[in-house]
């Protein structure tokens, strides 16, 4: 059912209840899976997602005792599958979708960034992500649900990278200009407004991740990121909370 | 943390050791279970999808997980055009549309039939439905979809619910039926070469107990409208009747039979078979039911399909005993060989027997009855 954006303004409510700022549901678990070395279940309202993470470890996939080894960091690997049954409509994917790979490439330049690569020359991390369900925000739930994973398998990083999405209530076509800033946009409302994926990491506002597949006026440009930083830094509090919960939680199970 | 547990290789002496220790009566397991019939413990939960009909999240003790989801869409129903019937009076060819010729035996010449194979119209729909409507994928990470491993243990795992007749109930009228997708997601460390079968199978026997079907706001004959009421869906698999067939894998050492066989044991086994079990309601003539099957309170459990798998003690590399090299043919005792040949039929009775009426099928039907009525209960409560 096409979304009805007559009645979005910054004063009103979105079909699910929330207002222009908020974020939906946010829940995740570290350390899901005591065989990877790294894991994590993170949950952005119905998007949710598995990540398990393996690395650092000796040998490049690829290329075996032939090839010449150049570079002197930690090759990032990711995979995503998108399970047939996490849309409304089941479908199955193509393991090379040209979308999926894109994001697969995304979430690699994304860590290549924070992750300390320069310590694990000659090695490989592989970051697989299993997507159960997407209602919105799939990219933005990846990074996140893969920061917590790699916290997990104790790779050094200079920060989380937190990713969040943020939309404008203005189609392209309807040229307003005083359209306003969403945040967190569902998978409904992805469908009809232009939205973008931000990624921020570095505590200062600094963007790691910006990807925006739908048009939107340059004018609105400015409202959107920085409303996207604000959900970023919220994220990245969530995020924070969740490593530190299962920290305390180890620690007390050593303790006792 | 690295991870050493991926396909470290047992040595000749590890193996000889365990099959000795298998081998005895009563066969003494690796990680000290008292029965051979002793199944790991194992982590469920349905019901942990929000998009799907019914679905299901298994965990086994050693780290594999499963996550099946299985979703219902309504498909129109092709059928074949024309259908020649032979009969004896060879009049008509039988021109009414059958779904599937095997199912309907043609029927004797009668002075009242002609011959012509007919659809009961009373009941409104066609008899059967075809196998066809249900498609399984199972995804493993890091494996291609035509892996032809994969392959495989998808259609082990689709075969035993084709042969127990899902299809059956999912016939809406003569031009629709719903089409059954179960997709397996598999996280394992190991990938396929952990043996993956009765994970997944069990998994997909809790996801296919959780399917709730819409009901249908039409009837008869027109076009399928659903009811938006998800409270007054209808299970897949109604309580009382039918369930979803579990797989199990059985191994064999020696003169014992193991049931839940866990990395060591794999290893060293004679043979590895996968039996599928079904359960039907309690049918009343009980006389078509062959050697295979036992009454039990009423349900029967029947064997619906028997695999065996390649066991991985074949590729094992051969001890050498303190003496040097023995001639070909003789068994030194306490000294791996790896396996060859086949196991008796009289082994393989055993196992079908231990199934069916050791009562192992019973038991892991129970256990999973007892865990999705603690399921339920606990949330009517």
């Amino acid at each position: 059912m096409p979304l009805d954006t007559s009645t979005y303004s910054l004063a009103g409510l979105r079909t699910d209840g929330r207002r222009w700022n908020e974020l939906r549901r946010i829940h995740g678990q570290i350390s899901t899976q005591a065989a990877a070395d790294g894991s994590s279940y993170f949950e952005m309202g119905q998007t949710k997602i598995i990540c398990t993470v393996h690395g650092p470890s000796e040998g490049r996939r690829t290329g075996g005792g032939g090839g010449r080894d150049q570079s002197n960091s930690a090759r990032i690997d990711t995979e995503i599958s998108i399970a047939g049954f996490s849309g409304v409509d089941r479908k199955r994917r193509n393991r090379n979708d040209k979308r999926v790979q894109e994001m697969c490439h995304t979430v690699s330049s994304a860590f290549s960034s924070t992750l300390f690569t320069h310590l694990y020359p000659h090695s490989s991390i592989s970051i697989t992500l299993h997507v159960l369900s997407q209602d919105g925000s799939l990219l933005a739930a990846c990074l996140n649900a893969a920061t917590l994973a790699l916290v997990d398998a104790g790779v050094p990083m200079s920060d989380y990278v937190a990713a969040c999405t943020t939309g404008s209530t203005g189609s392209y076509a309807s040229n307003d200009e005083e359209a306003d800033p969403l945040l967190d946009l569902n998978g409904v409302e992805e469908q009809e407004l232009p939205f973008m994926t931000i990624g921020a990491s570095g505590g200062e506002d600094r963007v790691n991740v910006l990807i925006m597949e739908t048009k939107v006026q340059m004018v609105r440009l400015e409202a959107m990121i920085s409303v996207g930083f604000d959900g970023c830094r919220q994220i990245r509090g969530i995020l924070d909370e969740i490593v530190r919960a299962h920290g305390k939680k180890v620690l007390e199970a050593r303790v006792n | 943390m690295p991870s050493l547990t991926t396909s470290l290789p047992f040595s000749p002496a590890e193996l000889a050791y365990l099959h000795t220790s298998l081998s005895s009566l009563p066969p003494l397991r690796p990680d000290a279970r008292p029965l051979a019939t002793d199944f790991r413990p194992l982590r469920a939960e349905t019901g942990v999808l929000p998009a799907v009909n019914g679905s299901a999240h298994v965990g086994f003790s050693d780290g594999r997980e499963a996550i099946v989801g299985v979703k219902l869409e309504v498909e129109k129903t092709v059928t074949t055009s024309k259908t020649v019937v032979l009969s004896k009076s060879g009049n008509e060819d039988g021109a009414m549309d059958t779904d599937d010729n095997n199912e309907q035996p043609p029927r004797k010449q009668d002075g009242t039939t002609n011959g012509i194979q007919e659809r009961d119209e009373d009941k409104g729909k066609s008899k059967g439905g075809r196998p066809e409507w249900v498609t399984l994928t199972l995804t493993l990470p890091g494996l291609r979809d035509d892996d032809p491993n994969l392959v495989f243990l998808e259609e082990m795992l689709r075969e035993p619910l084709a042969i127990s007749g899902l299809q059956e109930q999912l016939v809406i009228n003569h031009r629709w039926h719903w089409h059954v997708y179960v997709d397996v997601l598999l996280i394992s460390p190991l990938g396929l070469a952990s043996y993956p079968l009765p994970l997944l199978s069990m998994a997909v026997h809790l996801a296919l107990r959780d399917a709730r079907v819409p009901r249908l706001k039409s009837e008869g004959e027109e076009d399928p409208v659903a009811d938006d009421d998800w409270m007054a869906s209808a299970f897949l698999y109604d309580s009382a009747g039918k369930r979803p067939p579990v797989t199990l894998l059985v191994v064999v050492v020696g003169e014992n039979v193991i049931f839940d066989p866990n990395r060591e044991e794999l290893a060293v086994a004679d043979a590895v078979v996968a039996i599928s079990v079904g359960r039907t309601a309690a049918s009343s003539t009980g006389g078509e039911t062959g050697k295979k099957s036992a009454k039990d309170n009423g349900e029967e459990y029947k064997i619906l399909a028997v695999r065996m798998i390649d066991t991985p003690a074949r590729d094992t590399m051969k001890g050498v005993p303190m003496s040097g090299e023995e001639g070909e043919g003789v068994d030194v005792p306490g000294v791996w060989k790896p396996r060859v040949g086949g196991i008796k039929r009289a082994v393989l009775k055993t196992v079908a027997k231990s199934v069916i009426q050791g009562g192992v099928a019973r038991d892991v039907m129970a256990g999973l009855d007892g865990f999705l009525d603690v399921e339920t209960n606990g949330v009517a409560s």
